[in-house]
């Protein structure tokens, strides 16, 4: 993006938080946590009012115009105005900026997905990049930047409830070619959503739960729910690199090899499959996670375990899903450096541009604009949507969106609460805490509740002092960082460190009605200050419960 | 007459191209940590309302660090301000007089101490003992062949090695050119 903006591109920041790239913006909005169906409607409104859209594209290939237009017309720079503060010409000057700028990229991340809303805003850019002609041309598109390296692999391989690495689980021709090759009977019923399962190990329907590369206990939402159920598994196995939060809590640890001691695959965000060769061999005893779970398949007696190395895996995964992957031998990604899907055979350069000729992956070619409304209360969202179909008689397989806050503050818990990384941790801190120069040197700030200036102000935090964030999920204490890029009454913190997980105060009752999704992005907590005893206090309980193992704690000193 | 040549080399950022990954404050850890010093980052991503670049030692030519340290752990070397971490006595006079906060005082943890109740993860609770502090500031990764290993790891080609070689082309010129330019622009439109 940088590089973009050397050669002239524009740039547009859409963020609570005024980030380092938002500094390099030409144009940054700050919005408040949660806002971002209106802002992007007034901004569709207004390219759609102004005749500023891509009506030959729209026409040629796009369904449902009529209801986006429809559904934007309550939204206007001038409401969004009312509503934030943010100056409506700063809006209009943004929906111009992008819809005249000929090609333009959206780029978006966890802050349009972990809402309860996160299905409809990710609807609301799609309509964006849609109605300008954005989609099916190089430097366009709407791109979902990945937080891992696999994020896509693990999807397309089918890591979700819902999906077989060929098509949805609920199809009969998508199951009857995968049974033929794996040669068992497949349940054509959806499983549980990650979000979900705390819940179904309670209504004790998940009786054994398998982690593996995962830290649920830091990285899921309401860390003293999820530790609380997972207490009443008959059988807990966590497969990790290190004894990580969720491992000390399991009845079964199994080690496995790391990222740079195996043999694979990653497919990253731009759907190119790349090959990775490892760098060491793994310590006396380890073996890659495929073997692992090969090796457990293989004693309980089922077949089509006996792979020899990964690659066999791979070319399995081709025959499975022949139209993206069956030109992608190990050879020619080699060869190549990576190739992008779809790729349907061995002759096909591979698809780094996606929708070219705006021709989408839908049966019919076309995309489908969908309409996406806002209610002022969560409850009101599927009586607002049913209100939408039947004003425009959208017919009842037509995807509708619908947003809303799914907390408020209110008098008991006052401010908004963020979460985020710092760039130089990943994710629960489960590798980068042990790497020394990553811990000591690139954080040298540690565990920090990041506060806007109104909030510390008003509760007269100081940089440096201890406070303590609270909700009725739990609490975290840390040292304070007086943030003015934040925006105000807001509270960010991150989900690195067990010490202070941002997520122990994450909203898990709330999720997004198409796809599970719990709003990690936003709750509501009140933040006072206290004294270095209650937060000497307020650590060791949290360390007791994070790490219940005592041998842990003394090894780790 | 023209002054003597011999000009302080020294590492700044660029905060155009800086993204803030602190990747350099990982490098100089590990940097500092090889050669035997104070395992400490020298420079410090500092973000700001507008911008965000590392902020470091600018090596000063009269270096105010250098003048005021009471038992010349900091001194005037050749080409840069060298500090002698094993004379230092931690008394924070340099941190004081330094105009752009790049000398601040940092301690290891003490080997004879036993931290066994300050575990790890709680490194941000304050030590009850204390340790002795020394000064911290940027060496250009001296007693390193490869130069400033910060430099050698930015991603974006943010941090830039400046020695008296291309001073005056780096820092002046191409400011001075674009100003003269704007100038005689604006002159032009006004005659």
């Amino acid at each position: 993006m940088l590089r973009g903006i050397e050669r002239g591109a524009k740039m547009i920041v859409i963020d609570p938080k005024e980030t380092d790239m938002a500094k390099k913006a030409d144009i940054f909005i700050q919005i408040p946590v949660g806002y971002n169906i209106p802002l992007i409607n007034a901004m569709i409104n207004h390219i759609i009012q102004n005749d500023l859209y891509d009506k030959d594209f729209v026409e040629k290939h796009a369904h449902g115009f009529e209801y986006v237009k429809y559904a934007v017309a309550d939204f206007t720079p001038e409401r969004v105005e009312k509503e934030t503060g943010i100056p409506a010409s700063k809006v209009i000057e943004a929906a111009e900026m992008y819809a005249k700028a000929g090609t333009a990229a959206i780029c978006y991340t966890m802050g349009i997905t972990q809402f309860t809303d996160g299905t409809s805003n990710v609807f609301s850019l799609s309509n964006l990049g849609v109605i300008t002609g954005n989609l099916g041309k190089k430097g366009g598109g709407v791109n979902p930047l990945r937080g891992q390296n696999n994020v896509q692999g693990a999807c397309d391989m089918a890591a979700l409830p819902t999906v077989l690495p060929n098509g949805p689980v609920t199809d009969s021709a998508v199951r009857e070619h995968v049974e033929s090759i794996w040669g068992y009977e497949l349940n054509p019923n959806p499983g549980y959503p990650l979000t979900k399962v705390p819940h179904e190990i309670e209504e004790g329907k998940i009786k054994l739960l398998y982690v593996f590369g995962e830290n649920p206990v830091m990285s899921d939402p309401w860390t003293d729910h999820f530790v609380e159920a997972v207490a009443e598994l008959e059988t807990f196995i966590v497969q990790d690199i290190f004894l990580t939060e969720t491992a000390q809590k399991a009845d079964v640890v199994i080690p496995a090899a790391t990222w740079s001691e195996k043999d694979g695959t990653f497919l990253n965000t731009s759907r190119r499959l790349q090959l990775i060769s490892k760098a060491i061999n793994p310590s006396e005893g380890l073996v890659s996670d495929w073997k692992v779970i090969c090796n457990i398949a293989q004693r309980i007696g089922l077949k089509g375990f006996d792979f020899y190395k990964a690659e066999e895996i791979w070319n399995e995964v081709r025959k499975v899903n022949p139209a993206f992957f069956g030109g992608l031998t190990y050879d020619r990604i080699k060869k190549l450096d990576g190739i992008s899907w779809p790729c349907p055979d061995e002759n096909h350069p591979g698809t780094p541009v996606l929708y070219e000729g705006g021709i989408s992956m839908l049966p019919d070619g076309k995309f489908k604009l969908v309409p996406v409304i806002y209610a002022d209360d969560k409850k009101k969202r599927a009586a607002l949507e049913q209100k939408l179909v039947d004003d425009l008689n959208i017919p009842s397989d037509y995807p509708v969106g619908s947003g809303a806050l799914s907390e408020k503050v209110n008098e008991a818990y006052p401010c908004l609460f963020t979460t985020g990384r710092k760039v130089y941790h990943y994710h629960t801190g489960t590798m980068t805490r042990e790497c020394k120069p990553l811990e000591m040197g690139a954080d040298i700030m540690g565990p920090a509740i990041e506060v806007s200036v109104d909030i510390a102000e008003a509760r007269d935090l100081e940089e440096n002092c201890y406070a303590v964030v609270e909700n009725k999920r739990g609490k975290i204490a840390a040292k304070v960082k007086v943030n003015p890029d934040l925006h105000h009454g807001t509270i960010f913190t991150t989900f690195h460190y067990a010490e202070a997980d941002g997520n122990e105060l994450c909203n898990a009752e709330d999720s997004d009605p198409l796809s599970g999704m719990n709003p990690l992005k936003m709750t509501i907590a009140a933040i006072r200050r206290i004294s270095e005893e209650e937060f000497m206090q307020v650590r060791n309980e949290t360390d007791m419960h994070m790490h219940p193992s005592e041998q842990y704690r003394t090894a780790r000193r | 007459m023209s002054l003597p040549k011999r000009v302080n080399k020294f590492v700044i950022a660029n905060p155009n191209v800086c993204i803030g990954c602190a990747t350099c404050m990982a490098a100089c850890y590990e940097s500092s940590h090889k050669r035997g010093k104070l395992a400490v980052p020298r420079l410090v991503v500092t973000r700001s309302k507008s911008g965000t670049m590392p902020n470091q030692c600018r090596q000063c030519d009269d270096a105010p660090c250098a003048n005021v340290c009471p038992v010349g752990a900091l001194r005037f070397s050749k080409d840069n301000i060298e500090l002698y971490e094993e004379i230092c006595i931690g008394c924070k006079m340099c941190t004081l007089a330094c105009p752009f906060g790049a000398i601040r005082a940092e301690a290891e943890i003490m080997p004879s101490i036993d931290y066994s109740m300050e575990p790890k993860y709680n490194l941000s609770m304050e030590s009850e003992v204390g340790a002795k502090s020394i000064a911290v500031k940027c060496d250009l990764c001296s007693g390193s062949e490869e130069g400033p290993a910060c430099v050698k790891v930015c991603p974006t080609g943010a941090l830039i090695f400046i020695d008296s070689q291309n001073i005056d082309y780096k820092l002046s010129n191409t400011k001075a050119e674009v100003a003269v330019e704007s100038f005689v622009q604006t002159a032009l439109q006004n005659t």
